[in-house]
This record gives C-alpha cells, structure tokens and sequence, in this order.
C-alpha cells in the first residue's frame, strides 16, 4: 500500500498538485475580528446549501415524472410512502428556502463592507447573477409537486411577468410554453429546473470561487472617512478643485487599498484549517437548524392542482410574497411599474454600482447614504413580506386525511361518476355516493370493493375490477367523508342548540346573528367543520365566532365531533326565506 | 504566554516554520470533524432512499385466476393473458399477467413467456410441435426442455393450484425441478 505521502508526491510529479493544493487551502486570509470572520461562513454556508439541493434534488428526481397525470401522485408517494422520503422533500424544500435567506445575507453583508468595489467588481457581478439564477431555481421547482399551491403560484407569477410593457404575452408564452399553465409548462419547468439551472449555476459559481481564491478574499472593511468627497487631497493641501472625485484620486485610494490589503493578508493566517474550521462550523450549525425545520414543521403536500376550482387562493412562495403584495399598492394601470420596471431597477443598480460608487471607502459608517439605502430596502421587503403573510386567506383550506385524499384520487381514476353522483352531480344509475344513506358498514363495502361478484346481494350490479385492499379501504374512508364522517350520537343535537343556537339556525330553530347552518352539509367536510368549531380563526380571520376547544372554550375533542358529523348530516335547503 | 507558544514552533516538510501548532491542530480536527457529522447526517436519508428497493417487499404472491380447466385443450399450449391490478410506486394499474399453459394427461405447466437464455419471448409452432424463440434459435420441447441452442435449463414455471375446476397461478418464475 501506498502512503498518502507518497501518493500525493505520485500526483505532484505529474500534475504539480501542491501548487494548486497551496493556491487553495494554504493562501492567507486578511486578519479581522471573530464576527466578521463568521459574516464571512456565509458563502461557504451558500455553497454547502447548493451541494445539499443537488443531491436531495437528485433523489427526488428518482421517483418524479414531470407529467400533470402522475406528478403530484409521485411527489405524494415520496412524501408519504418512499422510505426517508419525507425528509428529502423537506430538506429540498426547506433548503431552497434557506438559499434565499443566506443567498440575501451574503448579498447584504457583501454591499455593506463595500466588498464589490475594486478590484472585484466583476466577482460581484457574478454573485448578483447567481441571486438571479437561485430565484428561477425557487420559481420552477415550486410548480414540480403540481398541487393547488404551486400550480396558482405558477399562474399568478407567469402573469406578473407578462405586465412586462410590449413583450410581457412573449415572456408568459416563453416561460408557460403555451397560453396556459399545464403540462408543456411543467416539462419547460421541471427541464430548467434540472438541466438548465444546474448548468448555469454551476458555471457561475465556478466563476464567482475562482475570483475570490484568485483574488483573495476582501478585507473586512477599515474606516477611511478621508477617501470621501473632501479627502486625501484637501488634507495634502492640494485645491479641492484639481484632483477631487478624478481618476487620479480614484486611482491613488486603489493603490492605497491593495497595499493595505497585501499587508493584512500576510499578517493573517491560512484557510485551512484557521478559516475552513469556522466554516465547517457553520455548516454543521445551518445543517441542524435546517433538519429541526424538516422535523417540526414537514413539507406539505396538499391538494392535486385543480385548474376549474374557483375558489382557491393564489399565493407565492415566501420569497415572492414581497413583489405580490407590492402590486396591491398599484392600479392596474401602473402594474408594469411594481411588477417588472421597480425589480429590473433594483438588478440594473446592483450590476452597475461598482461603476459609479468608485471611491475607496468600504465602512459602512463612512458610507451613510449606502448604508441607508441598503437597509431602507431590507425593511421594505420584510414589511411587504409581513403584510403579505398576514392578510387574510379568503378561502380556508383543510387538508384532507390522506386516506380520504387517496379514496378522492381514486374515485376520479376508476370513473366512479359513470355510475355515482355526488350531491347530485354524475350519472344516476347507482346511488348517490353523498346524498343517498349509506346502508352498509366498512367490512361490508370493503369485501364487496374488492369482490364485487361475491358479496353483492343479488340483483345488485358493479361493473368494477377487483380493488386492492388498500384501494377499497381508501374509496371508503372517501365515501364516509362525503356522507358526513359517519352517525352522531343522540346528544349531538341537543349539544349543538345548547352551544351553538344562540347564533345559528338548523332545522328551523336557533338565533340568526350567524350564518343558517341548515344545508352546511352540503358545501363543507366534517373535517372542515370539526377545524371550524375548534378555532374558526385558523380558517377564517376576521370572523366574530370564539374557539370552542377547550381550555379556550368548554367543548372537548369528542363533542365537537359529534357536533361536527351532526351539522355534516344537515342537507336540506330552508325553502322559503325573507 | 508568548514563550510558552514559542517553545511549540514545529516546521513544515517544506521547511516553513508553522505557528500555533496545538490550535493548527484542533482546528484541523474540528473541520474534518464537523464535515464528518454534515456527510453522515445527509448520507444516512439518502442512503436508506436509495437502497429501499433492495429492502422493500419482493414479487407479489398473490394467486391470480387463468380461467377454467376444463376449457384447455390436451396438449396444446395456450397463450393464456388476464389482467390483475397491480400498485407499484405511484401508479396503480391493470398489468398483463401471461403464461403459456399446457394441460398434460397427468400434470399441468405453467410457463414463464420468457426464455430462459436472456429472456426474449418465445412461441409455439404447431407445425413443429415445439417452442421457438426468435433471439438465438433456442428450441424447447411441449414439456419446456431445451431441444438445442444456447438456453441453459428449462423453461421456468410459475406454481400452480387448480380450485373447483378453475387454474390459479403465482406469476413468478420459478426453476423447473427435473
């Protein structure tokens, strides 16, 4: 066996790998104080996040299929039935929404110590690309699990693009690979998303790490007020009308600045392991807090995108709620304003500030009207983002149990409204799968889902193969749903006109200062009803109605139940009213 | 202290001398320490999602229905294909479950439609009164052994039970015991 002396001294004689070993991992950092030096884990945070999204994104792709018939089943599988699965998609999704995080700190602490400025113009250039290319990144992967949320985020994001002045209907073509949202749109995506994205990313931050180590990393910035506007020269006596803001002083502060630089960085120490040890700290920091959020709060996967529902609520990912919310704030003739021209602003100030904020000084405190502009903006997007979060969801959602969303998924697939109605609508030839009472029990149904010519009672038909045991047992749990969650016992009602008449009416009886609550059954689940009488505000935040689950209010888990599949049971219209 | 860090001066193999020995060295330990716990802790997910296959449930061994003895012809194999549902991944589907069936007097045989060579799908030939398959001329005979050409042993089985007169196999190849 080889030592891994001898083996680095094999490669060195060919490949002179010490040079390249020394340009890397021996080079000297600037000295500066220990919160700067952990400002600066942030790209190394970043980069570590990219590696993380690639792999995740790699597994995840293992059990996709970019098509509208199987995407979100695939994504549900993953989340739901694919060991570990779960955690991937959480550790991808949360991921991706760490980048943006980290990916706006690095930006922010890179234009507040004045980093950007010679000689790294060009490295800052790079990175504002990489901003760009990481929000495509979150744009296009949050349509893949073709749910309700990505699926309107998706129509709602390709329409701000097209306010665009002239060529907006191009873009949204562009980018929806037709004239709506639908399956070119999720291949164009999820092609970007994997091929295209990477490639670009990966050729980028190559380019942005070979500038930094050719380079050297900047120096944490030192005060110089006298490289203001009234600097050096006035100090040096010389008239403030010859040599100020001139390429000649312009050209003296950088001679200063680099000779200043040289000195730091050979009283500093190496990267490795002065640097990379910090580095490596960090990593394993953000690495924790990000699988407590995969633990604590798990990636949702939520309802198969609906393109007929009317009633689902658009929003954007987190990291676009500030631009949604900003388009509120304009009239509809202005849109292109908030929507395309203040955001192209904004990248065309960040490509070009090295350009025209030329002067040596990189403290934050010598620069006033920078700092202020920076954090004017941060504050600016957090209280957009804020407000957008908090305004009220008009249509409250429930997720369904994933049985009852299977036994949904199934119905659909099978065909079942050949033969079954539900509330009505679908074919009449079998009984109404909502309406009509169910007569049998769960073995019952299950035995004859699964063998239809066996346990149906003579003269009754299915046309219906034999469903797997989990299949029928799902199809079930879906019917129960529709049929009001199942028998409520004989307190129920007395339960709801002791709680509840006060404000609403079932059945002709009950006070009116709430909605009639005689047809609930008909437009809403008992799980929703359940949700609601629990603690209404969850689902709806500006109403008037109080918790009712205890200790807030006085009714237990079991009561509300019954509560609840008593008011699922309530399906008949009040005829006549004033 | 500046002395008591003067006497642990080391130097490099190219000679330099080397500053701050004992804290270059916990500094190292810490790096490729904490890089450790990052690689372990994103590879043990991964890992477990890309083996799962290895770990998961094999073939199904449920018994699928081919239809009724006695609509078989004696010794004249049939090309007998039913549909069963079938939940793989995502996708719950009616798959195709085919077999080549051969009542004989004494014993029935349920053929895999694979050859066993590298498993192309053979057919029978009246004419010859044997199987062909079309890749590498092998041959087999009404009871599955190999006539000539390359396959290396009989034509795989699945099990079979007939009940109440009706045939029910576990479409699973299994090697024909001799």
């Amino acid at each position: 066996m080889w030592s891994r002396l001898q083996l680095s001294k094999w490669f060195d004689e060919r490949l002179s790998t010490r040079a390249i070993r020394v340009a890397l991992f021996d080079r000297h950092i600037p000295k500066s104080s220990p919160l700067v030096e952990w400002i600066y884990t942030l790209g190394s945070v970043l980069l570590f996040f990219f590696i993380l999204q690639a792999v995740t994104g790699m597994m995840l792709a293992m059990n996709y299929v970019a098509s509208p018939d199987h995407a979100y089943d695939a994504a549900r599988y993953i989340s739901t039935r694919a060991p570990m699965g779960q955690i991937i998609r959480g550790l991808h999704s949360w991921g991706a929404s760490a980048m943006v995080v980290v990916i706006g700190a690095h930006m922010l602490t890179t234009f507040l110590s004045g980093s950007y400025k010679y000689p790294r113009e060009s490295t800052w250039i790079s990175g504002v690309v990489l901003f760009l290319i990481v929000m495509l990144f979150g744009f296009t992967g949050y349509l893949l699990p073709w749910n309700q949320k990505s699926y309107w985020a998706t129509v709602v994001g390709t329409n701000i693009a097209g306010s665009t002045p002239i060529i907006g209907e191009y873009i949204v073509r562009f980018f929806r690979g037709g004239s709506e949202v639908g399956p070119q749109t999720l291949t164009r995506f999820y092609a970007m998303h994997v091929l295209m994205l990477p490639a670009a990313l990966i050729a980028f931050v190559s380019v942005h790490l070979f500038m930094v180590v050719r380079q050297g990393i900047s120096a944490p910035p030192k005060r110089h007020p006298e490289y203001g506007r009234h600097g050096i020269n006035a100090q040096l006596g010389i008239d403030p009308g010859v040599g100020v803001g001139t390429q000649i002083e312009i050209e003296d502060q950088r001679k200063r600045s680099v000779d200043e630089y040289h000195h730091e960085k050979e009283v500093g120490e190496s990267f490795y392991p002065f640097y990379l040890a910090k580095d490596a700290v960090a990593v394993l920091l953000a690495l924790a807090v990000l699988a407590l959020l995969v633990w604590k709060f798990p990636a949702e996967i939520g309802e198969i995108a609906d393109p007929a529902s009317t009633s689902y609520n658009p929003r954007p990912d987190w990291y676009f709620l500030f631009l949604f919310q900003a388009l509120k704030y304009f009239p509809g003739s202005m849109e292109a304003v908030a929507a395309v021209m203040l955001p192209g602003l904004a990248l065309l100030i960040l490509v070009t500030v090295p350009f025209f904020d030329r002067r040596m000084r990189q403290h934050p405190l010598d620069r006033p009207i920078a700092t202020g502009i920076a954090f004017s903006v941060l504050a600016g997007v957090i209280a957009l983002t804020v407000i957008g979060a908090e305004s009220p969801l008009l249509n409250p959602y429930v997720p369904e149990l994933p049985t009852v969303a299977e036994g949904h998924r199934l119905f659909h697939t099978l065909n079942c409204a050949y033969c079954h109605a539900v509330n009505g609508r679908g074919s009449k030839i079998g009984p109404d799968l909502m309406l009509d009472p169910l007569k049998h029990d769960k073995a019952w149904m299950v035995s004859h889902l699964e063998r239809p010519g066996e346990v149906v009672a003579p003269g009754h038909r299915t046309a219906m193969t034999g469903l797997l045991p989990d299949e029928s047992a799902d199809l079930f749990d879906y019917i129960n749903e529709l049929q009001g969650g199942g028998p409520y016992s004989e307190k129920a009602s007395r339960l709801f006109y002791r709680n509840c008449g006060k404000c609403h009416i079932v059945a002709g009886h009950g006070g009116t200062k709430g909605p009639d609550l005689s047809a609930i059954g008909l437009v809403r689940s008992v799980s929703f009803i359940h949700r609601y009488i629990e603690d209404p505000k969850t689902l709806f935040s500006l109403t008037k109605m109080p918790p009712f689950l205890q200790p807030e209010g006085k009714l237990t888990h079991a009561e509300i139940e019954d509560i609840a599949r008593f008011l699922a049971h309530q399906r008949t219209p009040t005829a006549a009213k004033n | 202290m500046p002395d008591g860090n003067r006497a642990q001066l080391a130097v490099s193999e190219a000679g330099e001398v080397i500053e701050n020995e004992p804290r270059r060295r916990f500094l190292a330990r810490l790096f490729w320490g904490a890089m450790g716990i990052v690689s372990a802790g994103i590879a043990a997910p991964i890992l477990s999602y890309l083996i799962a296959p290895l770990l998961g449930p094999g073939e199904s061994k449920d018994w699928v229905r081919l239809g009724k003895v006695e609509d078989l012809p004696l010794n004249v194999p049939q090309r007998i294909e039913v549909a069963r549902r079938v939940a793989e991944g995502w996708v719950t589907e009616d798959s195709a479950v085919t077999a080549w069936v051969v009542r004989a007097p004494d014993k029935i045989y349920v053929f895999d439609p694979h050859c066993t060579h590298l498993g192309c799908a053979y057919r029978w030939i009246e004419e010859a009164k044997q199987f062909f398959c079309p890749c590498h001329a092998g041959v087999f005979s009404l009871t599955g052994k190999v006539v000539s050409g390359p396959p290396p042993r009989p034509l795989d089985v699945y099990a079979y039970e007939v009940r109440e007169g009706a045939l029910y196999v576990v479409p699973t190849p299994t090697k024909q015991v001799v």
